[in-house]
């Protein structure tokens, strides 16, 4: 059969034709997928109003709104511009953990929801995305350095999974481009406790050996050149572990009872800081021997100061715990803490680590060598704070904390 | 429950060596310091990432370390080296006792009991001793509740209160009996018996734990009643009741009505 010249440039017509209606389709399709995206971020809280205005449509509903001297604003996407208002809510949902990145103001965080890091940067009021690796119900996220996070989870059986992750792709030399990937490790199951050290992929966990003691280890940030440094029997310890290297352990607080707060010498023996002091929240400064630490007096909070190991410790005229106050950096020893407004309840750190009892703070400047203390702001009275986390960047500019009744994330301009 | 520290210091030894004639008098090396820390925590549940300590509740565990300073530097003995006494009340724990002993694990006190848990450190030949002591209570159980949120996971900062709005239709609910002779809260040996607006819900076998509560897309409250016990351990009891106000959004639907006691469930596990 001969098919004709027209008939094949029919067919050849028509097959353009199908070739460029799947591409517009394809074109159609991709553009709906941003869209989503979009939307997505938008629910996260990142939408697309300019800090300092109303909204933030959150997965919980209902972004801040301004207030005043203290204004509030929520995070801007990837339009940003302007400075952040003094007090901004950078998340509306919650975050699993942060930290500033290297010297600069800029807050890495990973959301609770997908794992994700994230980088919030408050003279532009802009979040941007790092990495997009799924980590879904990530609980507890540390960062060692801007690159390299820790993400904690609970597994289906119950466990605690620990993953160590480094950012394949840093925005730092690729502002506004893709999200990277995290990759790493996932370290052993039932990790207690894990700390970084500041600034560094070295890390110190705890874990329990098969007699149920507590095995503490140094290691690299994937798990390996690991050396045991602490072994005991008391598993409950909290680890910090600072920039200079030094490296605490504080037995888990509780109201009525005694607390202890140990430092591993290089030879692995403990060194006894501080103890024998109920209810003790203990928070050493790094490159001094200056500690401020919390205790419970007949059932009220009290905070005290003590610059060096033989120094009389001053009390602060604020009632308020150490888990929220933050060395600043430098050799002032000045610390900032937030403190609640409204007297505490009973056994306070048993309710309040349970979640069962929140407080509304202010926050506070405190000189610990002349043991005064200053008020430095008021969150607007439509920004009730359960201040926790905080951490200050390296200039003393910024505070960032997440508000313990929503975990939301939070950065305050301290110099306005 | 404050530990107390009790510093003896005795130092025996030599006594001041003076000499006949008008030789100087040479203090003999002294031990110091000599101080005993005791420690304690019990194993008893708590959630994780829990930054507080877990206490004595009945059936529970305690575990006591005492952290012995003999001396500083070169001249500092070694905990293992030293001689551990171990007192429960004024009962000497002779097989938890001896040389380098300077842990041991005991029950906690029975439920509303305290007990006084105590330990001489001494060197070998009894020349330094050091006594430190914690009164232990038995602490009254308790039981949390926490949305297990579907995007977030358990939502542990944020304990729900006796009465507790729900801006859902619907809740997955994760109970944790602080404080319980247990591991895990879904452990073997904990029994949940739960109850929703006075009806009996039987959780899941694996996940008792947790329930799921659906407003079925209309508004409401549910009173949550909770009851946890342990199978063997009959002192183990926690017990709590909560209201929970859903908002699903939709406030059409449910009105005044009870929706969780509709014949077609509501609940769901």
């Amino acid at each position: 059969m001969r098919i004709s010249q027209s008939t094949l440039y029919f067919g050849a017509a028509a097959v353009l034709v199908v070739i460029l209606g799947a591409l517009l389709g394809w074109f159609f399709f991709v553009r709906s997928q941003n869209t989503v995206t979009e939307y997505i971020d938008s629910a996260r809280g990142f939408n697309d109003d300019a800090g300092g205005s109303a909204g933030g449509g959150g997965v919980f509903g209902g972004g801040a709104s301004s207030g005043g001297n203290a204004g509030v604003g929520t995070a801007t996407g990837d339009g940003g511009g302007a400075k952040a208002p003094r007090l901004w809510k950078i998340t509306t949902t919650p975050v699993a953990g942060f930290a500033f990145r290297g010297k600069t103001s800029q807050l890495s965080f990973v959301e609770r929801s997908s794992g994700n890091v994230l980088s919030a940067d408050p003279e532009k009021t802009k979040v941007s995305r790092l990495t997009n690796t799924l980590f879904p119900k990530t609980i507890e996220a540390i960062f060692g350095t801007a690159d390299a996070v820790i993400l904690r989870s609970i597994g289906s059986d119950g466990s605690i999974e620990t993953f160590a992750g480094l950012i394949a792709t840093s925005t730092d030399t690729d502002p506004g481009g893709a999200p990277g990937t995290l990759e790493g490790v996932r370290l052993e199951k039932n990790i207690l406790a894990i700390a970084p050290r500041a600034g560094s992929t070295t890390v110190f966990f705890i874990a329990t050996n098969s007699a149920g003691q507590a095995v503490g280890s140094l290691s690299d940030w994937r798990g390996g050149a690991q050396k045991v440094v602490l072994s005991s029997a008391i598993v409950g310890w909290r680890p910090m572990y600072l920039s200079d290297g030094s490296l605490y352990i504080l037995q888990k607080p509780s109201d009525a009872t005694d607390g202890h707060l140990f430092k591993i010498r290089q030879d692995r023996s403990l060194e006894r800081i501080l103890g024998g002091i109920p209810g003790l929240v203990a928070l050493p400064k790094a490159r001094s021997s200056a500690v401020l630490y919390s205790t419970i007096e007949d059932g009220v909070p009290v905070l005290l100061g003590q610059v060096s190991a033989s120094s009389t410790p001053v009390t602060f005229p604020v009632r308020t715990i150490a888990d929220k106050c933050v060395w600043a950096d430098g050799t002032a020893l000045v610390a900032y803490c937030a403190v609640p407004r409204n007297p505490v309840g009973r056994n306070f750190l048993r309710t309040w680590y349970a979640g069962m009892v929140h407080t509304t703070d202010s926050i506070w400047k405190l000189q610990v060598s002349a043991g005064t203390a200053e008020e430095v702001f008021v969150p607007p009275s439509d920004s009730s704070l359960d201040v926790s986390h905080v951490t200050i960047d390296s200039s003393g500019s910024y505070l960032a904390f997440t508000n313990t009744k929503d975990q939301t994330l939070w950065m305050l301009a301290l110099n306005e | 429950m404050r530990s107390v520290v009790v510093l003896l210091a005795v130092l025996l030894g030599a006594a001041p060596a003076f000499a006949q004639t008008e030789e100087a008098y040479v203090e003999p090396p002294a031990l110091t310091p000599v101080v005993v820390d005791l420690l304690w925590e019990s194993d008893g549940l708590t959630p994780p990432f829990y930054q507080g300590r877990s206490l004595a509740g009945p059936g529970s565990r305690v575990r006591l370390l005492a952290m012995p300073i003999f001396g500083k530097g070169a001249a500092a003995i070694a905990p293992q080296n030293l001689v551990y006494t171990w007192k429960k009340d004024k009962t000497v724990l002779g097989s938890l006792s001896g040389k380098g002993k300077s842990s041991i694990t005991v029950e906690s006190p029975l439920r509303y009991g305290a007990e006084v848990v105590s330990v001489d450190v001494s060197t070998e030949d009894g020349s330094a001793t050091a006594r430190a002591s914690a009164r232990i209570e038995s602490i009254e159980p308790f039981v949390a509740l926490y949305i297990d949120h579907p995007l977030f996971g358990p939502l542990f900062h944020a304990g729900l209160a006796e009465d507790a709005n729900i801006l859902e239709s619907e809740a997955s609910l994760m109970a944790v009996p602080f404080f319980a002779p247990a591991r895990y809260p879904d452990s073997p040996g904990l029994v949940y018996e739960w109850r929703v607006n006075r009806n009996i819900v039987a959780p899941s076998r694996s996940t008792p734990s947790r329930i799921t509560i659906s407003a079925a897309g209309s508004d409401g409250v549910a009173l949550v009643e909770l009851l946890v016990t342990h199978a063997t351990n009959f002192f183990f009891e926690a017990e709590r009741t909560w209201n929970l106000s859903f908002f699903s959004g939709s406030r059409g639907g449910g009105g005044g009505s009870d929706p969780f006691s509709a014949p077609s469930g509501g609940f769901s596990e």
